[in-house]
């Protein structure tokens, strides 16, 4: 969807702000992540903390449907860290899709660290309501 | 099977070496560096001399339903979280994003000046910065002679 995402991994390896130590590789996190199943279409619904649009890449190959993100580093020298339960990661998490999504037409979007996508069904696998014909 | 594990017991162990190798994995164990809790919403506080900044991971939230208050050094966060809505044909597969009411409290390590704390809501983030009251900032006392 967006290839931003290789340029903010490719940052990851620079040192940041003139900073000579290299930066650790980031936990790997699947994020908690919500599927309903409407009549047209299948929703996913993944909270992604921090992260804007451009922080996350959707793809789909062969029939498998990828979520990648990592949010942009903003860290503030002028703060120690006093406390900590949470720590930057890297989102990363798959589902296979059958056959019935129509994968041309997915769609995406990003609000407030939750990513949604609406996975449209094929028109062969949504429910059809035959109209009985009064003879 | 047994000549692969006698062989990687078969080499001389230095008990010492052993000992220095079962504390570092101790001590990583107990490592309190990362405080995970099943607290909602997760939090990180940074902070220096004048000046404490709590972040917390809140997806999704409408900020008008996010409620902060601060009564001495302690803060609160509280806030719903509402679900998707799902309607009666809608079959749910998957439910791992927590929803509901939420609270938190957060103690400080001194006062704030109320008059200043700044919160902000961005990308499912919180951001919560409370400048240190004058009153509980060290003062410096001069000795006489």
């Amino acid at each position: 969807m967006t290839t931003k995402h290789e340029v903010s991994l490719k940052d990851e390896t620079h040192p940041v702000k003139g900073e000579a130590k290299p930066i650790a590789r980031r936990n790997v996190v699947a994020p908690a992540t919500d599927v309903y199943e409407r009549d047209d279409a299948l929703v996913l619904v993944a909270d992604l903390p921090g992260l804007t649009e451009q922080d996350v890449e959707i793809t789909v190959e062969n029939q498998v449907l990828t979520i990648k993100g990592q949010a942009a580093t903003a860290d503030d020298a002028q703060q120690d860290l006093l406390y900590q339960e949470f720590e930057a990661v890297a989102y990363e998490r798959s589902f296979t899709l059958s056959d019935d999504v129509n994968a041309e037409k997915i769609e995406a979007v990003m609000k407030q660290g939750v990513l949604k996508l609406t996975l449209p069904k094929a028109e062969r696998a949504r429910p059809r309501k035959i109209q009985i014909e009064a003879a | 099977m047994w000549p692969l594990i006698s062989s990687q017991w078969s080499s001389r162990v230095d008990p010492f070496t052993e000992l220095n190798r079962l504390q570092r994995q101790m001590n990583r164990l107990f490592d309190t560096s990362m405080h995970r809790t099943a607290d909602y919403p997760a939090v990180n506080i940074l902070g220096n001399e004048s000046e404490i900044r709590v972040v917390a991971e809140v997806p999704g939230m409408d900020p008008d339903k996010l409620e902060l208050t601060v009564n001495g050094n302690v803060l609160t966060i509280e806030g719903e979280r509402a679900a998707e809505p799902v309607d009666e044909q809608t079959a749910i597969y998957r439910q791992e994003r927590g929803t509901g009411r939420f609270a938190r409290a957060i103690r400080l390590p001194y006062e704030a000046d109320n008059e200043k704390i700044a919160a902000r809501y961005q990308h499912g983030v919180l951001t919560v910065t409370l400048p240190r009251s004058e009153a509980t900032k060290p003062r410096k006392i001069e000795v006489k002679s």
